[in-house]
């Protein structure tokens, strides 16, 4: 009715305004068991997803806790520190070197669930390319680094923490040499994150091991992950 | 969760012709869209694991479409958006380069998107020959894209008539600097998205859009003064709704802010992984019996809020 008032007025007199308004309202729905599937859908994914498994279903190790990604501590990102480190020490050319670990939360996709690991769950966590990297820094670096955790909430690190906004090594090495070298990505050390005090370093390493790779052998490797969360960063 | 939310908007010009002309031609049907949404969706084809820690059994491209054709079931005229980061998260990406994420977006027949930053991460070459597996339009507006694979296949806005309104949609990216290899954009100039998104707004009120839509792949807000969704609401004039993605940020509510000229800006968002679907109803509601002239028209504007 009020529809047919308000066409009459615009037809009728070209003069006269109308009023209206959008109503605009917001709702929304969880993707969650309670939605049907689709027939169709699925028969879709189906052989797509076989052949995936057939590539990324195998198992290769478990963990005994949720391993979790956030700030500004996060149990996965300071695992996999850890094992940078404790693979990079493996190495003559780092084993009596200051070595600390620095990656990006943003770069660890996904939380590792308490259970089996398969190497899709590795995928799910880094499916981008990168490469591990070794960086050769300057300890003059050090403020940037601790300006730059402040500003982001905390990122992964290792071998070092962040005790009260304050970088504190384990010992006095690094003060010593007047430098440290740190493990990245590639994607980190290139600019990545804006991550700027990994620019001009005193050296660089780049490697070919990709660091999905390098996970997927950690977790190989450790068979049964223990982590324990621990306070690696604080202000 | 659903609350009503108001939103003033023009309907003060004085002269029928120039009154929201596609609103004329509505004809009997009711004037309500349903926009249904998501983003960052990150090839996540599967629910996300029963053991998973935050969101155990959610998602699943499977329930989407159920989810999203029951409502097509109950609703004529739904417009369907993802606001980017379609690639990127799950093996199937790895495996597939995209391709199923096309096929089932194209299978539940999503109407446009925008490009994320992730949607780069294989180049724009492989973004394009996944993007053949799929019928709906990209839209970006603030990457120059003219010496880029890309540059036939997305475009700044598109206009889309749907239940009597016509609808404006324009998108906009994040900057890829630091984000993205640069070898996998090249070829592409940042535009700013503030002036960008003034720009396509202008333009598209021009064309007579009753509803401007911007699906913002800019993050939702930000400590630093990076330009957010939060940022482009307050400082553009001419849209209505943004829909975004980037900071995988839940919002429990459509978010309501004033743009430049004291209007209202919606903004959402629906976290990633397709944990959850967006849905915003727009219906156009007459002011019963309070056909005034353009300056009244403008007072009682006010008081609708």
């Amino acid at each position: 009715m009020r529809r047919i008032v308000f066409l009459f007025f615009l037809i009728g007199a070209g003069f006269t305004a109308c009023s209206y308004h959008l109503q605009i309202k917001g709702s929304k729905q969880n993707v969650d068991g309670s939605a049907k599937s689709s027939v169709e859908m699925d028969s879709l994914i189906a052989p797509y997803r076989r052949e995936m498994l057939k590539e990324f279903g195998q198992v290769i190790g478990e963990t005994s806790r949720d391993l979790v990604t956030g700030r500004p501590n996060s149990a996965l990102g300071f695992w996999l520190c850890d094992q940078l480190i404790r693979k990079a020490k493996d190495s003559v050319i780092f084993r009596n070197e200051p070595l600390v670990a620095f990656i990006n939360n943003g770069g660890l996709r996904a939380d590792l669930p308490m259970g089996m690991i398969t190497v899709g769950d590795i995928y799910k966590v880094m499916p981008f390319d990168n490469r591990i990297v070794y960086l050769k820094l300057s300890i003059d670096k050090i403020p940037e680094m601790e300006a730059y955790l402040k500003e982001k909430g905390g990122e992964p690190i290792g071998g070092f923490r962040l005790m009260k906004g304050k970088l504190e090594f384990p010992n006095s090495l690094a003060q010593s040499k007047k430098y440290f070298w740190v493990v990245t990505s590639d994607f980190l050390a290139n600019g990545g994150d804006n991550m700027s005090f990994f620019n001009n370093p005193l050296e660089r390493l780049d490697t070919n091991i990709l660091f999905r790779d390098f996970i997927i052998e950690a977790v190989k490797k450790e068979k049964k992950i223990t982590y324990i969360p621990e306070e690696r960063i604080n202000w | 969760m659903e609350r009503r939310l108001f939103l003033q908007q023009t309907g003060v010009i004085a002269g029928a012709a120039i009154v929201a002309p596609s609103l004329m031609s509505a004809g009997k049907k009711q004037n309500k869209l349903v926009i249904l949404h998501t983003n960052d969706t990150h090839s996540n084809i599967d629910p996300f694991p029963v053991n998973h820690p935050k969101f155990p059994n959610m998602g699943g491209v499977s329930r989407r479409a159920g989810l999203i054709q029951s409502i097509r079931n109950q609703e004529e005229n739904v417009l369907l958006l993802d606001a980017g980061d379609i690639f990127q998260g799950t093996p199937y990406f790895n495996k597939f380069k995209g391709v199923l994420e096309m096929k089932t977006m194209a299978e539940m027949k999503y109407d446009i998107v925008t490009l994320g930053n992730h949607d780069f991460d294989i180049g724009m070459e492989a973004y394009k020959n996944a993007l053949s597996h799929a019928s709906f339009q990209v839209v970006n507006a603030n990457y120059e894209l003219s010496s880029t694979p890309l540059s036939e296949v997305v475009k700044p806005y598109t206009i889309i008539k749907k239940a009597g309104f016509k609808i404006g949609v324009f998108g906009l990216g994040v900057n890829l600097q630091g984000l993205v290899p640069a070898e996998n954009w090249k070829g592409l100039t940042y535009r700013d998205p503030v002036q960008t998104a003034q720009q396509q707004a202008d333009a598209l009120k021009k064309e007579g859009c009753d509803v401007v839509i911007c699906l913002s792949h800019l993050g939702y807000e930000y400590k630093t003064d990076q330009v957010s969704d939060k940022v482009l609401a307050a400082s553009t004039s001419g849209i209505d709704v943004i829909i975004g993605g980037h900071t995988h940020t839940f919002l429990e509510d459509l978010q309501e802010f004033k743009n430049q000229k004291g209007k209202s800006v919606f903004v959402n968002q629906v976290g990633y992984g397709g944990l959850k679907l967006g849905r915003i109803d727009i219906e156009l509601c007459m002011d019963s019996g309070r056909f005034t002239i353009a300056s009244t028209n403008q007072l009682l504007d006010e008081n609708i809020i």
